[in-house]
């Protein structure tokens, strides 16, 4: 596989030649300013033209973490699932489904990080192995190119992706971006990728100095991020069995706002609803879903009012437990990958890494 | 010789709620009122105790077919209360909110207040079926109207955006 | 058959009927659907043989109350359109002053010519089968009820707060700018309309069914404020709910 130096000049004609056959997706600064002077970033997808707010020259590769993740260029919050009308005997006849008229353009998703990467691995399991969902492969089997950026820290206070060993990923991307002083080194990881690289020749090949401060980097990343494990990620699945009626849920659940913002930010969450939209003549309408999430009442609740998790502790639980052990029992994987958004989210300091530490504390022995 | 007494209670098609009380004796109108019987809502009192703020919110809550008046009118108040001078640039702003608000009231005057007078009908509502093209033209003309208000104000009945000293960002829905 | 249908408007700004006027694009596709018999403030037309009634508006003069039990005695379905009619919206802020004084502050010595009572919403007065939240009500969710009316659901109306349209709307969260928002306890439906817009939630659309107000109230501490001024800023649009039975 090649490896190549992108120097920090150069970045604008890379995002330029992608920008020849991709609509180019990056994260950009958000004009908000926070009290402490940062700043958030969100992925948009960039106008190839130079200069503007929202052209190349917007995309930020060093930022700590988007708002939400990508998972929105797959599976938007909202989307239509199919049309029908009434036919000539007035009833509602023909439907299109309109998973088969999906056809994103060609997609570069640049600045994904290690986090994102292994969120979007685990969304292609739940879309693509026991039920495929059409509108979900429609946007994720046409071409795309996915251009991640190496951590090098942790992003936040929140963030725990050093316990759910998600700070670095070897697969599931294209191309690889880890910064070295005064550039990127550049490293393929698919034969696209590499395709690329071969193709960008004024890009320097990384010479052995840079090969070899790559190595540092990456062992340095190692350490780092070594230092910051809260919490036996192998041992989440059996210490949630056996903290089933743990007061921590209780204790917790006291405070959540039931909000849903955990769910909503959370790049491993998929659950939707379906409904339907009628014209005011009913006479023709779609099908539509929308994100949902488990956090919120309503999520549980079936005609007649009866609701399978009315109580506060009941969801949080569900939710820890679909992250940390039932979707394990199906996938043999957890479906967390530690970014923290859902605790960054929460106003009330909630989090996964608390709970499963929690846990720990009482039943890792 | 007649005595004819009119009573017209809460007189269609006005902003806001009036009657019209007549009585004529020998072809003479001998009393002629029109009585404003609006609800009093008492906002001198409702605003008391209420932070600055507020108080633009509040008070657009005061009449909704001119609610960016009202806004504009309290943030005069407030600015003037903390000798606050906006800058050129907020002026403008806030004079294109309050004329998308006056294209917006003469339109929904002129079509569908005063229109079905002339024409002897109850409401547009049977002129949409005689003068559909006009009807509809008066239609995109209040749209306009109404999104020249939005983009500045964020929407036309009680806007969101103007504040105290500026705005809190521009609307880019 | 067109169903037949009414609007009535009582103590308000008149915005919500407004807001049925602004559904421009859409009005006269409406029109081909019910049959409006009664719109004060759009048609001379006064007839009482109304199936539906849209109720705009709060009691607060002493015959509304009289004049919404008519209303429900002949309408099938009574559906309160904003917040005055849903919760009182800013009128019920009257509430919390003395009646007598509040006329006489205003009107001085012409106090009698304005008689009013206490602000009352509609459903305090009558039955509501449906209610269309906010001030002023979205003309989606004011579509979404008549369009559900007219196919026999029931409307679409969210029961979460609006924080799940924030986060849809990937907004930046006002807490984490620093400033406050009601939107954690308040009903969504608006789409997030005013955080948005960078201003904070007041709660137009009432409380959602499932809020947190009490773990709402310690969070706005640490924002520096205090649980009666939280009281006082639902008071806004909320007052409503410290009588509410």
């Amino acid at each position: 596989m090649t490896n190549k130096f992108l120097a920090n000049q150069e970045i604008p004609s890379f995002l330029s030649a992608l920008a020849q056959e991709y609509q180019v997706i990056a994260p950009v600064r958000r004009s908000e300013v926070l009290p402490d002077g940062s700043s958030r970033y969100s992925f948009q997808p960039l106008n190839a033209g130079p200069g503007d707010a929202t052209g190349l020259s917007a995309a930020v590769l060093d930022y700590p973490i988007a708002l939400n993740d990508p998972k929105k260029f797959f599976f938007p919050a909202r989307e239509e699932l199919l049309r029908f009308q009434r036919d000539g005997s007035g009833q509602f006849g023909s439907a299109r489904d309109l998973s088969e008229t999906i056809a994103p353009p060609p997609r570069a998703l640049v600045g994904l990080h290690p986090c994102d990467v292994a969120a979007l691995e685990q969304l292609d399991l739940y879309f693509g192995s026991d039920r495929i969902d059409p509108y979900y492969q429609a946007r994720r089997s046409g071409r795309l190119l996915l251009v991640a950026v190496s951590c090098l820290s942790p992003c936040s206070e929140e963030c725990f992706c050093a316990s759910m060993k998600t700070y670095r990923v070897d697969s599931g991307y294209d191309l690889l971006l880890t910064r070295l002083g005064e550039g990127f080194a550049a490293t393929a990881a698919s034969e696209l990728g590499d395709q690329w690289l071969q193709r960008l020749t004024s890009l320097a090949p990384l010479d052995a100095d840079r090969e070899e401060l790559l190595t540092e980097v990456f062992s340095e990343i190692e350490e780092t991020f070594a230092a910051g494990v809260a919490f036996d990620a192998a041992a989440v699945p059996r210490n949630l069995a056996k903290g089933y009626r743990d007061p921590v849920w209780r204790e917790e659940a006291e405070r959540c706002l039931s909000c849903g913002s955990c769910n909503l930010v959370c790049p491993t969450c998929y659950c939707f609803d379906v409904f339907d939209e009628v014209d005011i003549a009913a006479t023709e309408g779609a099908r539509l879903r929308t994100w949902d999430g488990c956090m919120l009442k309503s999520f549980a609740e079936i005609a007649g009012g009866e609701n399978f998790r009315a109580a506060r502790e009941a969801r949080l639980r569900h939710r820890i437990n679909r992250k940390g052990s039932y979707l394990h029992q199906r996938y043999g994987r957890l479906f967390c990958v530690g970014c923290g958004r859902c605790a960054s989210a929460c106003l009330v300091d909630i989090s996964p890494a608390t709970i499963f530490r929690t846990l720990e504390e009482r039943y890792g022995h | 010789m007649t005595d004819i007494t009119i009573n017209v209670e809460h007189i269609a098609r006005v902003e806001g709620h009036g009657n019209v009380v007549m009585s004529v004796r020998d072809g003479r109108i001998k009393e002629l009122r029109l009585e404003i019987v609006e609800s009093p809502r008492f906002f001198e009192v409702m605003l008391q105790g209420r932070p600055w703020h507020e108080v633009p919110h509040i008070v657009a809550r005061i009449c909704g077919i001119c609610a960016a008046s009202h806004t504009l009118a309290s943030l005069r108040a407030v600015e003037d209360a903390f000798k606050l001078v906006p800058s050129p640039q907020t002026v403008l702003l806030r004079k294109l909110l309050l004329y998308g608000e006056f294209l917006q009231s003469h339109l929904l005057h002129v079509y569908f207040l005063v229109a079905p007078d002339f024409f002897r009908v109850d409401s547009v509502i049977p002129l949409a079926s005689t003068h559909p093209e006009v009807v509809k033209r008066a239609l995109r003309m209040k749209m306009l109207a109404n999104e020249l208000c939005a983009v500045v104000g964020g929407r036309h009945i009680h806007p969101v955006t103007p504040v105290p000293g500026g705005f809190t960002r521009l609307n880019r829905n | 058959m067109k169903p037949k249908v009414a609007f009535f408007s009582f103590t308000s700004c008149e915005g919500c009927q407004l807001t049925v006027l602004e559904c421009e694009d859409i009005l006269l596709d409406m029109l081909g659907q019910i049959e409006i018999v009664r719109f004060r403030e759009a048609s001379s037309l006064k007839r009482d043989d109304y199936e539906i009634a849209f109720i705009e508006g709060s009691a607060s003069r002493p015959d509304d109350v009289t004049r919404m039990r008519k209303i429900r005695e002949r309408a099938n379905l009574v559906v309160a359109i904003g917040a005055c009619a849903v919760s009182g919206g800013v009128n019920f802020m009257k509430n919390f002053h003395y009646l007598q004084r509040t006329r006489e502050h205003v009107y001085g010595a012409q106090a009698d010519w304005f008689p009013t009572t206490q602000v009352q919403p509609v459903e305090a007065v009558i039955k509501v089968d449906h209610s269309v939240y906010g001030c002023p009500m979205t003309k989606d969710e004011f579509l979404e009820t008549v369009k559900s009316l007219l196919v026999g659901r029931t409307p679409r109306i969210p029961q979460y707060p609006v924080c799940v349209e924030c986060k849809m709307a990937e907004n930046v969260c006002l807490f984490h700018r620093g400033q406050t928002c009601l939107g954690p306890v308040i009903r969504a439906g608006c789409q997030a309309f005013c955080p948005g817009l960078g201003a904070g939630c007041d709660g137009c659309r009432g409380l959602a069914p499932d809020h947190n107000l009490a773990s709402l109230t310690n969070v706005l501490g640490e924002y520096g404020m205090k649980p009666e001024e939280v009281r006082r800023k639902l008071r806004l649009f909320n007052g409503y709910i410290e009588v509410q039975p």
